[in-house]
């Protein structure tokens, strides 16, 4: 999966994250928290200068993810590769 | 305040809104802050990738192809997984912006956007690049008049 080790990273600090920062934006390279930010271009913007034009999370700091409704999708009315 | 009716209105090729559904152009390229950033290093800007987008008033997110984003280069930033009637799948998420020169609209930020396989071709052989859901319509009017096959969306 993509972003995984990121991903894994992210569980692991959620619970501190959620005591200090929820609802700023979390921004994670490989195991490396770079940071919480208020704005989300602003966290965007340091993963750039930080690690230069790659893949890295940011992600919303929050307890539960919300489901996202996108019914095309779900019913594969428009084609999905597989 | 801008206006744009859809390409193929009219009673003479009432059947094309039918088929295709509501379209209007877009430009994908880097988000703000992506571009920004390229600007301070002297680095060669984002390029643009152009096609249509299909008015999905199903959606709460609009979805960008990924062979779009792809083609970009534009970095993924977070992965979702989602039921689908294929089974679960994995799509990437982006931030990006999104232009529409019809409505002199442009760099509207796309937000934590999915990334899915839906690329298709219109019957006069446009490609959709792009499912615009009430995250970027929650911006606009649309107005469906399907008896006239028309379409317009406004600023």
């Amino acid at each position: 999966m993509a972003l995984e080790v990121e991903i894994e990273r992210y569980k692991e600090l959620l619970p501190e994250l959620l005591q200090s920062s929820e609802g700023k934006f979390a921004v994670i390279k490989g195991r490396d928290l770079i940071g919480v930010f208020e704005d989300m271009d602003e966290g965007y913007r340091a993963a750039l200068d930080k690690y230069g034009v790659t893949s890295f999370l940011l992600r919303p700091v929050r307890a539960a993810e919300p489901t996202l409704d996108l019914t095309n999708v779900h019913l594969g009315l428009i084609r999905v590769r597989v | 305040m801008s206006e744009f009716e859809f390409l193929y209105g009219g009673a003479a090729k009432s059947d094309l809104l039918y088929i295709d559904g509501p379209l209007i152009e877009v430009h994908i390229t880097a988000p703000l802050p992506l571009v920004s950033y390229l600007a301070d290093n002297d680095l060669p800007p984002y390029a643009v990738s152009s096609g249509m987008a299909l008015i999905d008033t199903g959606a709460a997110v609009s979805v960008v192809d990924e062979n779009a984003v792809m083609s970009l280069d534009i970095p993924k930033i977070d992965v979702i997984s989602t039921q689908t009637a294929h089974g679960v799948k994995e799509m990437r998420r982006y931030n990006a912006s999104v232009s529409f020169p019809d409505l002199q609209l442009h760099h509207v930020p796309l937000i934590l956007a999915p990334g899915g396989f839906i690329q298709t071709s219109t019957t006069n052989g446009l490609n959709v690049i792009m499912l615009l859901g009430r995250d970027i319509l929650r911006r606009l009017i649309v107005t469906y008049d399907g008896p006239h096959s028309r379409m317009t969306v406004r600023t």
